[in-house]
């Protein structure tokens, strides 16, 4: 059964599953989606940790009408959020 | 006398009626150049609903993100239909009636009067001050400028073709100084191609999550991290790759050349170089030890920023793991005053370790895969400039002695077919120093000139005093109300005129864009401008007639396919590569160094250490000779190098080029992405923001010795407390979530007032104009945002 995998590792950071999210369910500029992009930093200067994660929220559909992979796995460009 | 401008500002582009393309429901598609207009990055797939364009895909028969198949796009791509959405489109062509500056008024003209006036201008213009009194600027390359623009130039007789002189061909000229470059005119360089080859990569200055997201080379550097690459990342701040790499150094902005000089001095002290790489292909590198010996760690620490244990560990990093790559960014190499010297360093370092022509290494690779159907740029017609005496004597590429503030050395020899430039700063401040000569006519195609260059305040008094400025643009910018003419620009999504190209290990992807929404008003394309524009000059002869479509035919005749199929296939089209029949078709990746070929380009064929190729001859700034040997000055104002100053200003400040969110300084109206970064930022560390009793989201006050601005606090501990960084580009409004655009002067949010212009501010060798200075800063409670 496919499923959500993230490696934080890999995220950058760079929104475009957040908004693909967004426009795709025709959810106006400003308003939250259904993916959210967050980040978490310990430490301080110059021994910093970004912890870059990223969140479904309630309603969620998986883009159910797609077929495919839902649309916030399809758009990430280093492959860190995947559909498998 | 009406406005035009205001009556037709708010065009509703939910008016179904507007558009009259298409299905109801149907995907159609077209190139995005959303993170460089330089070239057709990544193909879109669109969707069209009820005759609008509202959502976009990557498409899966292209090649974007190096691969056939993919589906993934950046933030950008996503929200591509937004970038025609916004308000404030330019609607029809305007002529100012009434003085210049905000507020001033405009009429409404024809196309043919717009064109008949341009022209007549121009041609009196030559006629009384020469060809070469007519300058157009060159922001961010884009193909309609690189190519017509330029063919337009040279049958006109100007050599001022004004590059941005912050951008790519500043470090292109310094590798190919030091390394050489091939006789296609790329630079020889330290970016390695084989990257699955590569140990260490270092990227210094280079901002990979923000630009170029998704074409491939982000995906696998972190690819190669997993299988056990290091890497080194040197920038000021802790970007999200940098803070996966191995190694993050947060260089104060402006000294990297101190570092480099400080991890050169470690590798000739330790003897970390190829002793064979240098006895055979290296010049001058006995004077360079000797003048390395002074760039200890503990000097470098001075000025960079960084422990000289650090530079020792990094030093050594770079000394021993083999084979090393360096990507080498626009911060360093491009935006700083030492900008040339700091590239020529960083490819010293990469070449003295050995690391240079070898797999895994740097100019690793020989591009032989052919493309697959290419098609054929617009020949610039460069033959069609006449050269002087002085250019025939010198035995200069024609044009250049006209230069009215040259980019480069004239002496300096061109690579390849690159053509002379003048600066865009340069050539703005010869319509107020009248040196060499006055420009009478610039022209400003997709670029504000008070955003796009440095210090907008003189930018200002410049078009003030300009008899004649066209611009030409999608979005009212704030330079428009200085122009005599301003025209309206159809995007490549409004028209189908704009080519593009893949090509990958196993094909290439060729295509061309779909018109997806009618052009707003009369909205000309860029390319067709042009076109029309040579027509009313009466070059129509050497301009297809006035015709786009001829000129279009001729670009894809190479392909084997003709305009209208390329125009009926909406998803672009894939030619797998033969590889049964094209044996050649396959790069040839560098097996074996071939250093006799790669460095052919350089006095004696040996690399630079000691530089005789540029050394000695006249800077292009201030005529002094320039040294053959690194000396680094530093940033104008900085804590090391100006101590007194740094007493009133004691912090530095920087700005970031490219944004994942923005295109240089478009994309603001975009509501989708602005909603991401809606308030003009600066980064600033939590100790500093205490200090100065700032909390997150209150505006301050930045003030440097040139200006002052009001930016909104993002406390991180991502940066040095020493160090605040920011981005350029704020002037475009976002109606759609009641977002104002912020001012280009004093006041405003630009933050391109802040930074120093004399003329010791520039890099010698390139012109330059750093991005680094030093700022005080306080909270700003006052109502008066410039906005």
């Amino acid at each position: 059964m496919p499923r959500f995998e993230f490696e934080s590792e890999a995220c950058i950071k760079c929104w475009a599953c957040q908004v693909a999210c967004q426009i795709w369910h025709d959810i106006p500029a400003g308003s939250a989606g259904f993916r959210l992009v967050e980040e978490h930093d310990e430490g301080t200067f110059p021994q910093v940790k970004r912890t870059i994660t990223t969140r479904i929220l309630p309603g969620c559909d998986l883009c159910r009408s797609n077929g495919g992979a839902p649309r916030c796995a399809q758009v990430c460009p280093t492959g860190a959020l995947r559909w498998e | 006398m009406q406005d035009a401008r205001q009556v037709h500002r708010y065009l509703d582009y939910r008016n179904p009626s507007v558009h009259t393309i298409y299905c109801k429901h149907c995907e159609t598609g077209s190139w995005c150049q959303s993170c460089a207009p330089c070239q057709s990055h990544c193909y879109l797939r669109c969707h069209i609903e009820n005759g609008i364009w509202t959502k976009t895909e990557g498409c899966t028969n292209a090649c974007n993100n190096g691969q056939h198949g993919s589906t993934s796009l950046c933030a950008k791509g996503v929200a591509a239909h937004e970038s025609i959405k916004a308000s404030g489109r330019i609607l029809y062509p305007m002529r100012r009636i009434g003085p210049k500056g905000p507020g001033a008024k405009f009429t409404r003209i024809s196309w043919k009067e717009a064109l008949g006036t341009i022209a007549s201008t121009l041609l009196e213009q030559k006629r009384l001050y020469g060809p070469e009194s007519f300058g157009i600027l060159s922001p961010q390359m884009f193909p309609p400028l690189a190519f017509l623009g330029r063919r337009l130039l040279n049958v006109h007789g100007s050599p001022n073709y004004l590059h941005s002189a912050i951008c790519f061909t500043q470090r292109k000229m310094s590798m190919y100084s030091v390394l050489g470059c091939q006789p296609n005119g790329m630079a020889n360089n330290m970016a390695p191609t084989q990257l699955d080859k590569t140990k260490l990569l270092v990227s210094w200055g280079a901002n990979p999550e923000n630009a170029a997201i998704n074409h491939g080379g982000v995906k696998r550097r972190l690819q190669r991290q997993r299988e056990g690459m290091q890497v080194i990342d040197i920038r000021p701040m802790r970007n999200a790759l940098a803070d996966k790499a191995d190694l993050w150094l947060p260089v104060r902005p402006g000294t990297d050349l101190a570092l480099a000089l400080g991890i050169l001095h470690v590798i000739m002290r330790d003897r970390l170089y190829d002793a064979d790489f240098v006895a055979d292909w290296c010049h001058g590198f006995d004077e360079l030890r000797e003048h390395a010996k002074q760039f200890t760690p503990e000097w470098a620490e001075h000025r960079c920023g960084i422990d000289a244990s650090l530079i020792e560990k990094t030093a050594r990093l770079m000394g021993t793991v083999k084979p090393m790559g360096i990507i080498c960014g626009n911060g360093v190499g491009d935006q700083s005053r030492d900008g040339h010297w700091t590239v020529v360093a960083i490819q010293l370092i990469g070449a003295l370790t050995g690391n240079f022509g070898i797999p895994g290494g740097g100019s690793d690779q020989v591009p032989l895969a052919p493309m697959v159907a290419p098609f054929r740029m617009p020949d610039t017609l460069s033959s069609r400039m006449p050269a002087s005496e002085e250019d025939l004597a010198n035995g200069w590429k024609a044009g250049t002695s006209k230069l009215v503030a040259p980019e480069f050395p004239q002496w300096l020899p061109l690579p390849g077919r690159d053509e002379p430039t003048s600066t865009y700063f340069g050539g703005l401040m010869s319509v107020l120093t009248e040196k060499p000569y006055p420009l009478h006519c610039v022209l400003a195609q997709a670029t504000n000139p008070l955003t796009a260059t440095r210090q907008p305040k003189l930018v200002k008094k410049a078009l003030e005093k300009l008899d004649m400025f066209i611009a030409m643009d999608m979005y009212w910018n704030p330079s428009c109300d200085y122009a005599d003419i301003v025209l309206p620009a159809a995007s490549q999504f409004e028209c189908s005129h704009q080519l593009g190209i893949q090509n990958v290990a196993d094909g290439t992807f060729i295509a061309i864009s779909q018109k997806l929404a009618d052009p707003p008003g009369e909205a000309m394309s860029d390319w067709e401008f042009y076109i029309k524009l040579a027509e009313a000059l009466g070059y129509g002869n050497d301009f297809w007639g006035g015709d786009i479509e001829k000129l279009l035919e001729e670009m894809v005749e190479p392909t084997g396919y003709s305009l209208e199929q390329l125009r009926r296939a909406p998803d672009g089209i894939f030619i797998p590569r033969d590889t049964q029949h094209m044996p050649q078709a396959h790069a040839r990746d560098i097996q074996e160094p071939d250093y006799a070929r790669l460095l052919a380009a350089l006095p004696g064929g040996k690399v630079q250490c000691a530089n005789d190729f540029i050394g000695g001859k006249p800077s292009v700034v201030d005529g002094k000779p320039l040294p053959r040997l690194p000396i680094y000055q530093g940033p104008p104002e900085g804590i090391a190098e100006t101590p007194e100053l740094a007493r009133e200003y004691p912090l530095i400040f920087s700005d970031v080029h490219a944004y994942r969110t923005s295109t240089s300084s478009c994309l603001g109206g975009s509501a989708h992405l602005r909603a991401l970064q809606p308030y003009p930022w600066v980064k600033i560390n939590p100790k500093t923001a205490e200090k100065h009793g700032i909390a997150q989201d209150d505006w301050v006050r930045v003030e440097s010795p040139h200006g002052w601005v009001v930016l909104k606090a993002q406390v991180t501990e991502c940066i040095s407390p020493e160090v605040l960084m920011a981005k350029r580009g704020w002037w475009q409004s976002c109606d759609e979530l009641g977002l104002p655009g912020y001012g280009c002067l004093d006041g405003g949010s630009e933050v391109n007032v802040l930074y120093s212009t004399e003329e010791t501010a520039l890099d010698r060798f390139h012109s330059s104009i750093g991005k680094q200075t030093l700022v005080r800063i306080s909270k700003w409670n006052g109502s008066d945002i410039d906005a």
